[in-house]
């Protein structure tokens, strides 16, 4: 069952900005269940810029716009379909800790009490279990805000409670991943986390507390949220405030 | 000899001349400081350098093979010769330059390697530095002064010339330089780096443009030098002074001030040479230390002809019951720290502090190697008007672009504290010349 | 290949220019009014400072021999300068190569050690000297033709700068500007403000032989503001 999605973010600021280097993840990711049928990018202003994957496959845009600016946007819309899990090779990065996924050992002797007789049941309660510890707070924490602080201040969002589950699942034995991307009902992005068992890589939305299906497409993967941002931008001109938009939009067709 | 050390003073003066100085933040503030340099140089007979340099250029290769292959096929992985908890726990693992191959397939253009001469007469390897290894000025610019100072010095001694240091620098920028018509840059981070002397001086005499990041951009994916009046020069080759977590803040540390956003991925696109490669930290890691012999074996099917010091890796039970047995006879070394800190010489400790060790092996054993202490040579150096006797190491410059290198002569360190084992600059210590004798 | 420079190196070459030429001409320019207050005359030490357009906060002409030398908290004092000079030329060793900045770094630790006895100010001439010797290396070492005429352009302009305040007389202001200020700066078109080059050949060429007028606030802003990297 297709499903179509409509991206778009604005970044006013609040001065003219100039050399403005930019790196976008904004297209789905082609994946073993994930198909991108097509896809098309609008960055107005910018009259050339690279379409390239990263160290871990996902799509990125990169370039810069030279002249003075006030507004920079992105404009993307594409339909993807799903087919069923394929079989897929780990690769081993993911069953290691990263700094903002260190699994600390209050976090792991969390972690152990949550583990069931197979992986898929750890998952599944570890997922419900970090969701009742984290109370969901937007603005608590921030995009360098570890798992081991979220854990500590039992709050956070989307981003803090994958990163604590994934501490855990690491912590457990079970490889996970960060996953950002777009989902049906939510107007800005969303992150959530996959697992990796029997073979094959399984979505969870702790946040959501749901097994991942159709309506939730995936743009980028990698260790924890520093390899998923889905815009960076670098750009000259003194004590500017960036004031940014963002619309998504994920439909079934 | 005597000639240069009664001239000490007169090298001093013409040291202090020529700005040669290091660096060091002292309480928060930023201070520079003469390295101290002793006028006895370390001689090392042709027949033992000759030695040496095949180690080295043997050692360099299998660890450029090694890094050829672990951001590519991963084959030393697969045939089960490196476990691969020391590749993707490591914080030098970089996934970004997964697939890439840099410009001639060079990843250690500048190997600093750091050996000792243990008092048995053998060389042993410390460590491996195969991201930003700093320091060969020192000597270079010693030896520049030491020869005007003192001929008569040279006359009498047939020490191998040093000056083409520079030249072999350029060679391998120039070497590795994709693009015509294009510039090599030595990126600093400016002043208040604690190497800048050494940015300034490369700078000066490979004929690279010394420049800041303020000074390039990446312009529809060609790196630029920004000159006045909107002039543009392309950049094919960069010697960054800069390590990688700054490099980019688009792909690493979003809060890199001194960083070029965009450059890593004009250098995946093939279009630019980064000296040092990015993701160098996995070979020179020290867990990854322990498995350069074997490297050398896999990678060119010969056997070591440099050793490493006696090293033991917790990792493995049996390594780790014997370290945990014998730990007031080691060396505990972390393998996250840089620069003599991290480093743990058990001998003196009290029962309780091993005590403390022991709990930090048996928690984390990925993180620590432990080493027997190699007893070094001691060097003789002047200290107030007398000789004295210090430890020294000697680290040997490795520069591979068309072909691997050794620079005839080394960075010569040593402790000024009676007994000490640590040399770094950072933590005090001097420095000398280091001459390869050659045969009359 | 042609080479370029970036703006923040133009910058340095050109401030560079012009601290070392403060430092040389100041000491010159200073030692006679220190001299005339031997004699006496207490307050031409308040000339000096009305004239260079720097602040008298001197405690009396003795105070002035020293603090004006050897103050380094002080931002006019000639040790300040010569710090300004370093800090700039410490950013072009690739440039201006090492030996040109060895002289920088000998006036500096012959600058210190005054400064711990606060000698006289006969004891600075070598500081004069290295200045001069610096001009020679740069002479002998920079080739980049480029480099050469922002560095010639900073000296000129500060030398310019520094006779018009010291009140020389406008013929000799008139052959700096030609002999340098104008040939450079025709030659850093990227780098200068042609209409200003121009204003100031005008407004000295109008002056030249006379030593009164009111127009000097105007060439100094000239002066000042041609440069722009």
């Amino acid at each position: 069952m297709p499903w179509v999605y409509e991206f778009s973010s604005k970044s006013k600021f609040s001065q003219e900005v100039n050399s403005h280097a930019f790196l976008l993840r904004c297209v789905p990711k082609e994946t073993e269940y994930q198909h991108v049928i097509k896809s098309g990018t609008i960055i107005p202003g910018c009259w050339r810029y690279f379409d390239q994957r990263d160290g871990f496959g996902n799509t990125i845009f990169w370039g810069e716009i030279i002249e003075p600016h006030n507004v920079f946007s992105v404009l993307s819309h594409g339909i993807v379909d799903y087919s069923e899990g394929a079989e897929s090779v780990l690769n081993p990065v993911f069953r290691f800790p990263t700094r903002l996924t260190t699994c600390t050992p209050e976090m792991l002797d969390f972690a152990l009490r949550a583990k069931c007789s197979n992986d898929a049941e750890t998952v599944a309660n570890l997922a419900a279990k970090v969701r009742e510890l984290i109370s969901y707070t937007p603005g608590s924490t921030n995009n360098a805000t570890s798992a081991q602080t979220a854990f500590e201040n039992r709050c956070g969002v989307c981003q803090d409670i994958s990163h604590v589950l994934i501490a855990c699942l690491r912590g457990v034995g079970i490889a996970a991943r960060y996953v950002s991307g777009y989902v049906e009902g939510l107007t800005l992005s969303h992150a959530w986390t996959e697992a990796y068992y029997n073979g094959t890589w399984h979505g969870i939305d702790a946040t959501e507390n749901r097994t991942v299906s159709g309506g939730y497409i995936k743009i980028a993967d990698g260790r924890d949220a520093s390899d998923c941002s889905l815009n960076r931008g670098v750009f000259s001109g003194g004590n500017i405030f960036e004031n940014l938009e963002i619309n998504i939009s994920v439909k079934r067709i | 000899m005597d000639a240069l050390i009664t001239q000490r003073d007169s090298v001093n003066e013409w040291m202090s001349r020529y700005g040669v100085r290091f660096g060091i933040y002292k309480n928060g503030t930023f201070k520079e400081q003469i390295f101290p340099f002793d006028p006895i140089p370390r001689k090392i007979s042709a027949r033992e350098w000759k030695m040496l340099e095949k180690g080295l250029i043997q050692r360099v290769d299998a660890l450029n093979a090694f890094l050829k292959d672990i951001y590519g096929k991963k084959q030393i992985i697969k045939d089960g010769v490196l476990p691969e908890d020391f590749v993707y726990s490591s914080s030098g693992y970089l996934p970004f330059c997964e697939v890439i191959v840099p410009p001639k397939n060079v990843w250690a253009h500048i190997a600093g390697i750091d050996l000792v001469n243990g008092k048995d007469g053998n060389w042993y390897i410390l460590e491996d530095n195969l991201r930003i290894p700093s320091g060969a000025s020192y000597p270079l610019i010693a030896r520049e002064i030491t020869r005007s100072v003192s001929p008569v010095t040279f006359e009498n001694n047939t020490v191998s010339d040093n000056r083409n240091y520079a030249k072999l620098l350029r060679q391998m920028l120039d070497y590795v330089n994709p693009l015509d018509d294009s510039i090599n840059v030595i990126l600093t981070p400016g002043r208040y780096n604690s190497a800048y002397f050494e940015h300034s001086y490369f700078a000066e005499k490979t004929g690279a443009v010394l420049a800041e990041n303020r000074d390039l951009r990446v312009e529809n994916g060609i790196l630029y030098y920004l000159g006045i009046g909107g002039k543009k020069q392309p950049v094919g080759t960069v010697y960054r002074r800069i390590s990688d977590e700054y490099l980019d803040p688009e792909i690493f540390n979003s809060d890199s001030l001194i960083g070029v956003p965009n450059i890593m991925q004009v250098y995946k696109n093939g279009s630019l040479a980064l000296v040092n490669a990015p993701g160098n930290g996995i070979a020179d890691d020290k867990g990854i230390y322990y498995f350069v012999p074997k490297m050398v074996k896999y990678y060119l099917d010969e056997d070591p002809i440099l050793q490493n010091a006696p090293t033991f890796l917790p990792f493995y039970p049996d390594d780790r019951k014997y370290v945990l047995e014998h730990l007031q006879n080691l060396v505990i070394k972390d393998v996250a720290e840089a620069g003599g800190y991290g480093v743990i010489f058990c001998g003196n400790l009290s029962q309780e502090k091993l005590k403390e060790i022991h709990d930090l092996i048996v928690k984390e054993p990925r993180r620590w190697i432990a080493q027997h202490v190699v007893d070094f040579k001691d060097l003789p150096i002047i200290e107030d008007g007398k000789i004295v006797e210090r430890k020294a190491d000697l680290r040997a410059y490795v520069v591979t672009g068309s072909e691997t290198k050794v620079w005839k002569c080394g960075l010569t360190r040593f402790s000024r504290t009676p007994g000490s084992f640590i040399v770094n600059s950072s933590q005090g210590g001097g420095f000398k010349d280091t001459w390869v004798i050659d045969n009359a | 290949m042609n080479t370029t420079v970036s703006k923040a190196k133009a910058d340095r070459l050109y401030w560079l220019g012009r601290y070392v030429e403060r430092v040389f001409i100041s000491l010159n320019a200073v030692k006679k009014y220190i001299d005339y207050d031997i004699d006496g005359s207490e307050d031409a030490y308040k000339v000096y400072c009305q004239r260079v357009c720097i602040p008298d906060s001197y405690n009396g002409a003795k105070d002035f021999a020293v603090k004006y030398l050897y103050d380094k908290t002080n931002p006019y004092s000639v040790y300040s300068m010569l710090v300004r000079a370093f800090d700039n030329g410490i950013e072009l060793r690739d440039d201006i190569t090492s030996e040109s900045l060895s002289y920088i770094h000998l006036a500096l630790d012959v600058m210190e050690k005054c400064s711990l006895t606060n000698a006289g100010i006969s004891l600075l001439q070598p500081v004069c000297d290295y200045m001069l010797s610096f001009w020679g290396s740069i002479d002998e070492t920079v080739v980049e033709i480029l480099k050469m005429n922002i560095l010639r352009l900073g000296r000129r302009l500060e030398s310019l700068d520094l006779n018009v305040r010291l009140l020389a007389n406008w013929d000799k202001i008139n052959e700096i500007l030609k002999g340098g200020v104008l040939t450079n700066a025709r030659m850093l078109t990227s780098v200068t403000d042609m209409l200003k080059t121009e204003r100031l050949r005008t407004l000295i060429e109008h002056r030249s032989g006379k030593n009164n007028g009111s127009d000097t606030a105007e060439i100094l802003d000239c002066i000042n503001t041609l440069f722009n990297a």
